[in-house]
């Protein structure tokens, strides 16, 4: 199917007003009471009747002011620290050393952070792209405000007060200066500081509350620039707004639900990576703040209706101790015993349809446990339900996948079976991944006299070694890759993030083993746990 | 739970804005329920023909796609084989996409069922069965 979906014309309900700006020499009508600025904030952008104060408009320039230039970000691009720059003022790139996954487009390419956050760490150039949100905010921005710049830049002198003794002012008819225009018309010019306040003698900050010019343009402005911040997902304001790395942004919460289905972007199906990674977590700052100042009403009604919408407390899975399982890969189990039937039969009826996974505790709690105390270990995977078979009597065959892993933080009992809050594990983000194995491979150039040093490896030939042990037991017919497993499990990933997922799943190894494995959080450290049990099976065979 | 807002807006828009020859109705006792009816493209086999078809949006919507079955019957070699789903798609999306199914059967589709065989193999039967098929059961 062909059918182009999402580049359809959205409907705009919000009616489109174009802005006028009253005549310079117009004298001041009646408006004259002034609002405190507390007040004039609060109701900016509920009832943009009343214009608010200097500060509400710097807050809202600089908001679109790139920190490097300090002209409205052009092309801005998300850094993964949730940083935002204009293309041309990312510093000049250069080769990355010593990394080899992830092996993608861009990644070699790399750059030091300007930023005070990052210390000059090092970003890749893939982790920054253009962020599309704010690219049409800025978009529409500009189109409400550039028609309404004077044609002479030096006519702006009128929208200004130059007068030096501003308070003095404050009385008269001055309010016709458009604060917003002129600040804007600053950054533009790259007049305008990203840390300082506008100009006391041009703008004087704070006392300025002009009805005539300001208010109907913000109410233009925020009308125009309002759809964009709708999530297209769940078609409501963004909560949370995170920035994924190929530069779509989605609430946090529609975010972990794609990433329950699929691992690529709804729109442009470019793998969604590791979720840390995605501006490692972070919401997308700017969006988040341009938000609260924009549209505090509407994100305030908004968090009400997610915390409505939230049963009680924090939400549940139920869980099941049985056997070990991993993200990616399909698990069939017979249920029968009653407080089971019941659980799968819950997670069916009210449609979730999951249930976490994990073991029985065997001897002693694993390190990565801590002090979790439980007949069953911290550790699992979330099972989706993809197939049901129900018997008459009660008894039902399933089948599963594992969609991700996930930490107990705190569990009860509940019909027999656990209850538990969880927390997602996710992969550590692709920069520290690559500095990880870039400090590896610097300290450890060669394997020197000791061919167990899987350190001098990159993460790539690691993957390799271990695809390569792969056929060469399937060339000698070693029964843990037949075709019929092949079939049920999938042939080998070739995402060495997936990978040790599916050997851990189809290799005769202990489960204290496969449970490292489990909770590891870097791919390279996977791949090398899996290269330690090659070597002790090679060992043994030969 | 309520009806989220994703799907009343879609709703309103397919009632505002509907998509030429795609009537999508909502059941008044469940909204996640829709009666479709698409008629047939010009200058397809299907033409003059009316197809109804049952249309449910799943609990965990947009997540998981809407479920879609035809009520009328209908010789085609690959309708049922709908795009990937994605979140980004919508119902008037999905629509569009049987729409155009219907003005531009694919039988070279890996996927598709014995209809597609006989299509590859009898072009000019496949769609004079079609058309057949349009007057017996999609004319109202
Ligand atoms: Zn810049
Ligand atoms: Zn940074
Ligand atoms: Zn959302
Ligand atoms: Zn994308």
């Amino acid at each position: 199917m062909s059918v182009d979906s999402h580049h359809e014309s959205r409907l705009h309900s919000e009616s489109k007003k174009s802005a006028s700006l009253p005549d310079p020499q117009e004298p001041e009508s009646g408006h004259s009471e002034r609002l405190s600025e507390k007040d004039s904030r609060s109701t900016a952008a509920s009832n943009a009747e009343l214009a608010p104060n200097g500060k509400y408009f710097r807050d809202l320039i600089r908001l679109i002011q790139c920190k490097i230039c300090n002209k409205p970000l052009q092309q801005p691009l998300a850094l993964p620290c949730g940083e935002t720059l204009c293309r041309n003022c990312l510093p000049p790139a250069h080769e990355r050393q010593n990394i080899s996954y992830p092996d993608q487009p861009g990644r070699r390419q790399g750059f030091a952070c300007p930023f005070k956050l990052c210390e000059g760490q090092e970003h890749s150039l893939a982790d920054c792209n253009l962020d599309i949100t704010l690219t049409n905010i800025l978009t529409q921005l500009d189109n409400v405000l550039s028609p309404n710049l004077p044609p002479d830049p030096l006519g702006l002198s009128k929208y200004f007060t130059t007068n030096l003794d501003a308070r003095a002012e404050v009385k008269e008819p001055q309010a016709r200066v458009s604060v917003l225009l002129s600040g804007y018309n600053l950054a533009q010019n790259g007049d305008l500081p990203f840390d300082s306040g506008f100009p006391q003698h041009t703008i004087p900050d704070g006392s300025l509350t002009s009805k005539t010019s300001d208010g109907p343009l913000l109410t233009t402005l925020l009308a125009a620039t309002r759809s964009e911040f709708d999530c297209q997902v769940c078609y409501c304001l963004y909560n949370s707004p995170i920035t994924t790395s190929c530069g779509h942004t989605f609430c946090e919460s529609c975010l972990e639900r794609i990433r329950d289905h699929s691992n690529l972007c709804p729109f442009c199906r470019r793998p969604l990576s590791s979720y840390r990674n995605i501006i490692t977590g972070k919401s997308n700052r700017r969006l988040t703040d341009l938000l609260s100042l924009m549209y505090p009403d509407a994100i305030s009604a908004r968090k009400t209706q997610i915390s409505e919408d939230m049963p009680e407390g924090e939400p549940t899975v139920p869980i099941f101790a049985c056997a070990m399982t991993f993200p990616r890969m399909p698990m069939f189990l017979h249920i029968f015993e009653p407080r089971y039937r019941q659980m799968i039969r819950k997670a069916i009826t009210n449609g979730t349809r999951c249930f976490g996974m994990v073991t029985h505790r065997q001897g002693e709690a694993p390190i990565a446990d801590g002090d979790f105390d439980a007949p069953f270990n911290r550790y699992g995977t979330m099972l989706y339900i993809t197939n049901v078979q129900m018997f008459p009597d009660g008894r039902s065959l399933i089948e599963t996948i594992g969609t991700y892993r996930f930490k107990i933080s705190s569990y009860s009992w509940k019909d027999g079976y656990p209850i538990a809050k969880i927390e997602r594990v996710e992969d550590i983000p692709y920069g520290d991944e690559e500095s990880m194995e870039a400090t590896e491979r610097t300290l450890n150039p060669s394997s020197g006299d000791n061919p167990e040093n899987l350190a001098c490896l990159s993460t790539q030939e690691l993957h390799q070694n271990c695809l390569n042990f792969v056929s060469l037991m399937r060339n000698n017919s070693v029964g843990w890759f037949t075709d019929r497993i092949l079939n049920i499990y999938g042939h080998p990933p070739q995402d060495p993030a997936l990978f040790p997922f599916w050997m851990a799943t189809l290799l005769p190894i202990n489960e204290q083993e496969k449970y490292l494995v489990l909770v590891s959080t870097s791919v390279r450290e996977r791949l090398k746990l899996i290269m330690v049990w090659i070597k002790a099976m090679e060992q043994k065979r030969w | 739970m309520a009806l989220p807002k994703r799907i009343i807006k879609e709703t309103e828009r397919l009632v505002a804005e509907p998509v030429p020859g795609i009537q999508a109705v909502p059941h008044e006792d469940n909204l996640r329920y829709f009666d479709v009816a698409i008629h047939g493209p010009t200058q397809s086999p299907y033409e003059g023909g009316v197809f109804k078809l049952e249309l449910f949006l799943p609990e965990d919507y947009p997540m998981t796609p809407p479920k879609i079955r035809f009520l009328t019957k209908i010789y085609h070699p690959n309708i049922d084989r709908l795009a990937n789903w994605s979140p980004a798609l919508q119902i008037r999306t999905i629509l569009l996409s049987i729409q155009a199914l219907l003005g531009a059967p694919n039988p070279d589709d890996p996927l598709a069922n014995d209809v597609a065989q006989r299509w590859k193999e009898d072009e000019p039967g496949a769609i004079a069965t079609a058309r057949e098929w349009t007057k017996t059961h999609a004319t109202p």
